[in-house]
């Protein structure tokens, strides 16, 4: 056996794992060779280096550091279970109370969307002439600023009425002049083009709540002359959005007419308001003088007067004023339209009537006033 | 010795163990007082720091508890410890040196050896690494020339010649034919005498 092959298997030999053959052959050459039996001796000194190597004490700690991570990431899972698998009376409660909050919160934005709703009625209260009054008038006023009816309310876009909210009513003055501006430029422009509407309209309702300024109010206007671009601006973006959808209100001829006559009136709103307008809007007699108007000629005045306001108050009216003159009585009264054709059967038979033919135009648009004057004739 | 008592009283490791596989953290607070010492002593002659030893146990231990369950009990508890264990060390071994050269050598300059070769790893049998090392206690040349053996032959002699386990647990531990087992363990010897012969002279 060579060196080499010898101390190949000198750790073997060591072990005791070598074979008894192999044993003896290693032997034989160990007895001779200085070299390998150094290498032998090298060997098993380094072993035993080994071997006496002490054991080492861990720290005292370990066991604890150990545990500590163990534990948390135990209780980590069972955190996890925990969620997952909550009893049942902790989960109920708790859904019950998720279902209501997504129910309140639910009917909460169905509340917020309901003015747009409205808007469906708008029209026939646009056409009106007494817009003016009906303005005033605070309960009223959401419906009457919206924009004109769209018959799918449920496509109308809400910002009109955020336009009108973020503009302050310091402002309105300025605002007014913007409107008034805005509706002597359009007609022209727009004999055909239906959809900047929206934008006259909301303009026009600006300026219908603008109060009249009173003759110190400039100089506050001129103090915020920045206020108004914004908010024409504003109403513009309006237009604008009303715009993008113009098949929606060309698509109605019907209206379109509508707002021809409505345009119509606002015009003559207008120059009614260019005129001494503080007084309009002081004199309510004359105001809610614009209802159904009816002359009634009669030889008694006074008899028929009272007749007159059986009648009214017999059919559910009220009367608002009652004016007499020499040779004239002028009754001011608010009746339900319903009850308008009874009325007017009953004046009838006191004398000439005139006006009348109003009347179904009037019951359709759910005007209440009846201004009636009564003079001497027959 | 209270220790002691509380192990004695947690019966032997397979019942501790089904109790772990029910959640008892408890249990396994036995297994790991019972194991730590020889789990500490093969990591700390693996890596040959003491403070990435203890690291390593905790690792270790943290890995058998999630691991409990797949437990199946074909060999002992303390075997599938320890195999864990010497993954554990053998990953970190790789961290470390990588480490190492990332620290000590750059691709661009390599240190070349006398015949020529990039030093990777440079072995402390150097002559400057040995004057270094005579100063020292003869225990800690020993760990040196452990640490010095590649990895493979580190774990064979560690858990042969130091920790006293058969062949076949050794086998059963790095799943290895125990031939291979004992061919690794001779190596590991011829290089550590021959290492140590550097250090010490006169073995």
């Amino acid at each position: 056996m060579e060196c080499g092959e010898v101390q190949k298997r000198l750790s073997a030999y060591i072990e005791g794992s070598t074979s008894p053959a192999e044993e003896v052959l290693i032997e034989e050459h160990l007895k001779p060779c200085q070299k390998c039996r150094q290498s032998l001796a090298d060997l098993k000194r380094a072993i035993e280096h080994v071997q006496g190597l002490p054991e080492v004490e861990p720290p005292a700690w370990l066991a604890q550091r150990v545990m500590a991570s163990v534990r948390s990431e135990a209780e980590a899972r069972k955190g996890i279970l925990r969620v997952l698998f909550y009893p049942i009376r902790i989960k109920l409660p708790l859904e019950a109370a998720a279902v209501i909050a997504i129910a309140v919160s639910t009917i909460y934005i169905f509340k917020t969307m309901q003015p747009t709703m409205y808007l469906s009625k708008e029209p026939l209260e646009r056409t009106r002439p007494p817009a003016i009054s009906e303005v005033a008038k605070p309960p009223v006023l959401p419906e009457s600023k919206a924009p004109p009816a769209i018959p799918k309310p449920t496509r109308m876009p809400a910002p009109a009425p955020k336009a009108e909210r973020q503009m302050p009513t310091a402002e309105l003055g300025p605002a007014r002049e913007a409107y008034d501006e805005t509706l002597t430029a359009r007609p022209q422009i727009e004999e055909k083009a239906a959809p900047p509407r929206a934008e006259l309209k909301v303009s026009k309702v600006e300026a219908e709540r603008a109060p009249v300024p009173p003759a110190t109010a400039p100089h506050d206007e001129m103090a915020k002359p920045k206020a108004v671009p914004p908010s024409t601006e504003s109403l513009a973006g309006v237009g604008a959005r009303e715009e993008s959808r113009p098949q929606a209100l060309s698509a109605l001829p019907g209206e379109e007419e509508a707002y021809e006559a409505w345009m119509k009136d606002e015009s003559a709103c207008k120059v009614l308001s260019a005129a001494p307008r503080a007084k309009a809007l002081t004199d309510k007699a004359e105001r809610k003088g614009a209802g159904l108007h009816l002359t009634l000629a009669v030889n008694d005045i006074g008899a028929a007067t009272r007749e007159v306001e059986k009648a009214i108050l017999g059919l559910g009216g009220k009367i608002l004023q009652e004016q007499r003159q020499e040779d004239k009585t002028t009754v001011l009264a608010e009746l339900s339209p319903d009850q308008l054709q009874t009325l007017l059967k009953r004046l009838k038979p006191l004398g000439a009537l005139q006006g009348e033919e109003a009347e179904a135009e009037t019951r359709e648009e759910g005007i209440r006033i009846v201004r009636l004057d009564i003079s001497r004739g027959q | 010795m209270k220790e002691g008592q509380s192990i004695a009283t947690g019966g032997d490791d397979q019942e501790l163990v089904s109790l772990c596989k029910k959640g008892d953290v408890d249990a396994f607070e036995v297994l790991v007082r019972r194991h730590q010492k020889r789990m500490f002593n093969i990591a700390y002659r693996m890596l040959g720091d003491y403070e990435e030893a203890a690291n390593i146990v905790q690792d270790a231990f943290l890995s058998a508890y999630r691991g409990i369950k797949g437990f199946k009990g074909k060999a002992q508890f303390s075997t599938w410890l320890y195999s864990i264990l010497i993954n554990h060390s053998k990953n970190r071994l790789k961290q470390l040196q990588t480490q190492r050269l990332h620290e000590a050598f750059s691709l661009d300059n390599p240190i070349l050896s006398d015949d020529g070769q990039i030093k990777g790893n440079p072995p402390s049998n150097e002559p400057s690494a040995l004057e270094h090392l005579e100063k020292r206690d003869i225990q800690e040349k020993v760990q040196r020339c452990i640490s010095a053996l590649d990895s493979a032959s580190r774990e064979v002699l560690i858990l042969r010649d130091i920790q006293g386990f058969s062949y076949q647990e050794i086998s059963d531990m790095l799943r290895l034919p125990e031939g291979t087992v004992k061919s690794r363990l001779f190596r590991a010897r011829e290089s550590l005498k021959d290492c140590l012969k550097k250090f010490i002279g006169d073995l």
